[in-house]
């Protein structure tokens, strides 16, 4: 019995491990409806979902609508960026910046601004929020 | 006698700023409070004593909130006129909030030039991308900004759409610059406190930090510019009457 509990643990392991990485069903589809193959890659990898599920990455994106995409995203890193506090858990506005300017810089010349297409696993590219007094 | 007397600045000082954290809180909470439709008349009273009393206090936080009553005209009757007069008021002596809010007043008047309203987003966007205490607003700003210039004609859409991306390109680069900078710099002060936990380095941080922001300060006063509201005389701030509390 204890042999066969040794030798399932790795899979075990293995299953959790791709089971933490795995990407809710509702962000591929959102996602693939409106991101070409490459961008939507990036969003899908293991990378940015291991960092989704834990929170705090930001994912943008600049597209010209004629298929066109450049996207970059932020993972807090607190060797990129740190937040005040003790845990110096960097803000969603700070990864936003980082994410926006990662992905101006990669963006062909004269292509659309680059906006925040995801925070986490949350798609708000098309939901715009109408603007209010402060 | 010097010592008591540093002291003394020192302990007022921290009272001040607790005086001023405190303020902040409880505007707060009454910005939460007029956000919606109140329908006891008695609480409504309290609040509008309460603000009454932030007001003669000269927080600017409720000033602004006041000026947002006006605006929306939920618990008061609207009045865009006052509400612009005073954002305008607070704007002018640098208060980051009511910048915003004006822009977001003027982005709603008809007969005003996008040029105006741009050049106050814009230098919103320029001074507070990135900052911590007023970073949202830079956002806000810039989506404000997105959202005016969607609905514009054509002709000004097509006019000044690039310019006003390329600000808040700039904006977003340089705050970028500056985040992975000051990251850098925790880390090494971090280590260097680790190490040898000098206090003298980190309080000549602490001051260099203090004199940028109180020249990041200085630098918004002096980049603030707009139009002013076409009924601005009729409300003279020195008589208390634009901060004039309403009457439900």
């Amino acid at each position: 019995m204890r042999r066969i509990g040794n030798a399932l643990l790795p899979l075990i392991g293995m299953v959790a491990g791709g089971c933490a990485t795995a990407p809710p069903d509702e962000l591929v589809r959102e996602a693939a409806a409106l991101l070409t193959s490459s961008c939507l890659n990036r969003l899908l990898s293991a990378h940015y979902q291991r960092s989704a599920q834990l929170g705090r990455v930001i994912f943008a994106l600049s597209d010209d609508g004629r298929g066109n995409q450049a996207c970059a995203y932020q993972i807090f890193d607190p060797n990129v960026v740190r937040g005040e506090g003790l845990l110096k858990i960097a803000s969603y506005e700070q990864l936003e910046l980082l994410a926006l300017s990662k992905c101006e810089q990669i963006k062909p010349i004269g292509a659309p601004a680059c906006r925040i297409f995801a925070r986490d696993n949350e798609i708000i590219w098309n939901r715009s929020a109408k603007s209010t007094l402060d | 006698m010097k010592t008591v007397h540093s002291l003394l600045a020192l302990w007022l000082a921290c009272l001040s700023t607790g005086q001023a954290l405190a303020n902040e809180k409880a505007c707060t909470s009454l910005k939460e409070f007029f956000q919606k439709k109140q329908t006891a008349d008695e609480q409504l009273k309290t609040a509008f004593v309460e603000l009454e009393g932030q007001i003669k206090a000269d927080a600017k936080c409720a000033k602004n909130l006041l000026g947002r009553i006006y605006f929306e005209g939920v618990n008061a009757p609207r009045d865009h006129e006052r509400a612009h007069a005073i954002f305008y008021d607070l704007a002018d002596k640098g208060y980051p909030p009511a910048q915003f809010n004006l822009a977001f007043v003027l982005a709603r008047k008809p007969n005003v030039e996008p040029e105006a309203i741009l050049a106050l987003l814009q230098g919103i966007v320029l001074n507070y991308t990135g900052t911590s205490e007023y970073g949202y607003l830079a956002l806000k700003a810039r989506d404000l900004g997105r959202e005016y210039l969607q609905q514009a004609s054509q002709a000004t859409r097509e006019k000044l759409t690039a310019p006003f991306e390329t600000i808040v390109r700039e904006a977003t680069t340089s705050a970028a610059v500056k985040i992975r900078q000051a990251t850098i710099e925790r880390i090494q002060t971090e280590n260097m406190i680790v190490g040898i936990l000098t206090i003298g380095t980190y309080a000549s941080m602490a001051a260099s930090r203090a004199a940028s922001r109180a020249s990041a300060a200085a630098a918004a006063q002096t980049r603030f510019i707009t139009i002013q509201p076409r009924f601005y005389s009729v409300y003279p701030a020195g008589g208390n009457f634009l901060y004039m509390i309403p009457h439900p």
